[in-house]
């Protein structure tokens, strides 16, 4: 039976489509319409009681948070496709440490300018280059220690592509395309380097191919 | 080899390193750094951590910082040892990240606004920003609430058994409980209350407090 992942067209999911991808791991997709508030209906919120997306079915199993079931399906598959969690324990711990840097200080500036500025027409925001420069600002922090870090160290966690890695493409592939914020990974040598090899894996030029979205 | 964890025992994310390392029976030590003085903003620590936050550990030769990754090095390095903070299988594991990262994304944000506008800032003399003690409160009312119907129907948030997810709370729970004034958030819900009395009164929880 292959795994449901729900919301495909939104970057969160791509998350756990790029992962399973990499694993060759069967699925299949179920659209939701964040714009239609599919999301807070009844039916939805028993599957993820905080409305967000992804949340996958496996069979009985349900579970939610797209870096926790990219966690999942990279131990469950571990001997299966791409290794993504390193080979030893302390190798997995730098794969979470870099998860977890990916989680709490790249992801919310990133997501913020990608709200504002990608979705916020749709949503009816006003657009304020004033927050833009303070996202703005608080990401070029974060990715000049990516730069320093992926000058000593090909991928983030060590000479190998992670979950770490991939965590990045979503929200990353936005940055690259319409926002006009290319500059910020171009003007970075290693930040460059590294974002066309993840972003040039057969699995990611499959998600953009098959769930284009708003890129 | 004692484990050194470089932050301060007063801080949440050193708490949540501490507190599972007592659970799995692992020494360590702690290295003390001065936020006040702001010594994790300065250039020798930064050689330890980029990003100039609290904790770090030392392990041997082994460097990690981020203590949500710590805890799950730790849960899985000694899985034999102390409590099971990861369930049993890997489904339940999952569980566990699941409720993990809900604290992550969906609680830290709001308690570390309350914390920081309601004790931090008073504490330092800056001036607090009291729409966004509001705002935040509001918002992780509903969260609350959301924990409170999963608690209802489970003994901890990733099943009937005790795991990092629970252990993750314990020092920002504790802290809005006790210094910001904001019990009404655990008291006034029937499945917390009993989940957070049950968790605060664990035996590696009472000594960290000692630590303190």
């Amino acid at each position: 039976m292959a795994v449901k992942v729900y919301g495909p067209d939104y970057a969160s999911p791509k998350r756990v489509l790029v992962c399973l991808i990499e694993k060759g791991v069967e699925f299949e997709t179920v659209p939701i319409d964040l714009f239609k508030g599919e999301h807070k209906a009844p039916e939805f919120l028993k599957l993820q009681p905080f409305g967000s997306v992804p949340v996958i079915q496996d069979g009985d199993y349900t579970l939610f948070e797209s870096r926790a079931i990219i966690r999942y399906y990279a131990e469950k598959y571990k001997h299966q496709g791409t290794d993504l969690l390193g080979k030893t324990i302390e190798e997995r711990g730098l794969v979470e440490q870099w998860l977890e840097v990916e989680a709490q200080s790249f992801h919310p500036p990133i997501f913020d300018l990608v709200l504002k500025i990608v979705f916020g027409p749709f949503l009816g925001l006003t657009p304020d280059p004033k927050l833009f420069k303070e996202s703005e600002d608080k990401l070029c922090v974060v990715l000049d220690i990516y730069e320093e870090r992926l000058s000593k160290s090909k991928y983030l966690a060590g000479d190998f592509v992670s979950l770490a890695d991939l965590s990045h493409l979503p929200f990353t592939q936005y940055l690259v395309g319409k926002m006009g914020k290319e500059y910020l990974i171009r003007d970075r040598k290693n930040v460059s380097a590294w974002w066309d090899d993840i972003s040039s894996r057969p699995s990611w030029k499959k998600v953009l191919e098959l769930w284009p979205g708003l890129y | 080899m004692v484990v050194k964890v470089y932050g301060s025992t007063r801080a949440a994310c050193p708490q949540r390193v501490m507190a599972c390392l007592l659970e799995k029976e692992v020494e360590f030590e702690i290295v003390h750094v001065d936020l006040d003085a702001g010594e994790q903003k300065k250039p020798e620590f930064l050689q330890r951590q980029p990003f100039g936050q609290v904790p770090a550990v030392e392990d041997g030769d082994f460097r990690l910082f981020e203590s949500r990754a710590i805890i799950r090095y730790y849960a899985t390095k000694y899985a034999g040892r102390g409590a099971d903070l990861l369930g049993a299988t890997p489904e339940e594991r999952a569980v566990v990240d699941q409720w993990l990262e809900v604290e992550a994304h969906n609680f830290n944000d709001l308690a570390f606004n309350l914390v920081f506008h309601l004790v931090i800032s008073p504490h330092m003399g800056l001036r607090s920003d009291l729409a966004l003690v509001h705002s935040s409160e509001q918002k992780l009312e509903k969260v609350m609430d959301i924990y409170e119907q999963r608690l209802s129907k489970s003994k901890y948030l990733a099943g009937d058994f005790f795991s990092l997810a629970d252990l993750s709370h314990l020092p920002a729970i504790r802290c809005l409980t006790e210094d910001a004034g904001l019990g009404h958030l655990v008291k006034e819900r029937k499945f917390v209350n009993a989940w957070w009395e049950d968790i605060s009164s664990r035996p590696s929880w009472k000594k960290l407090l000692t630590l303190l």
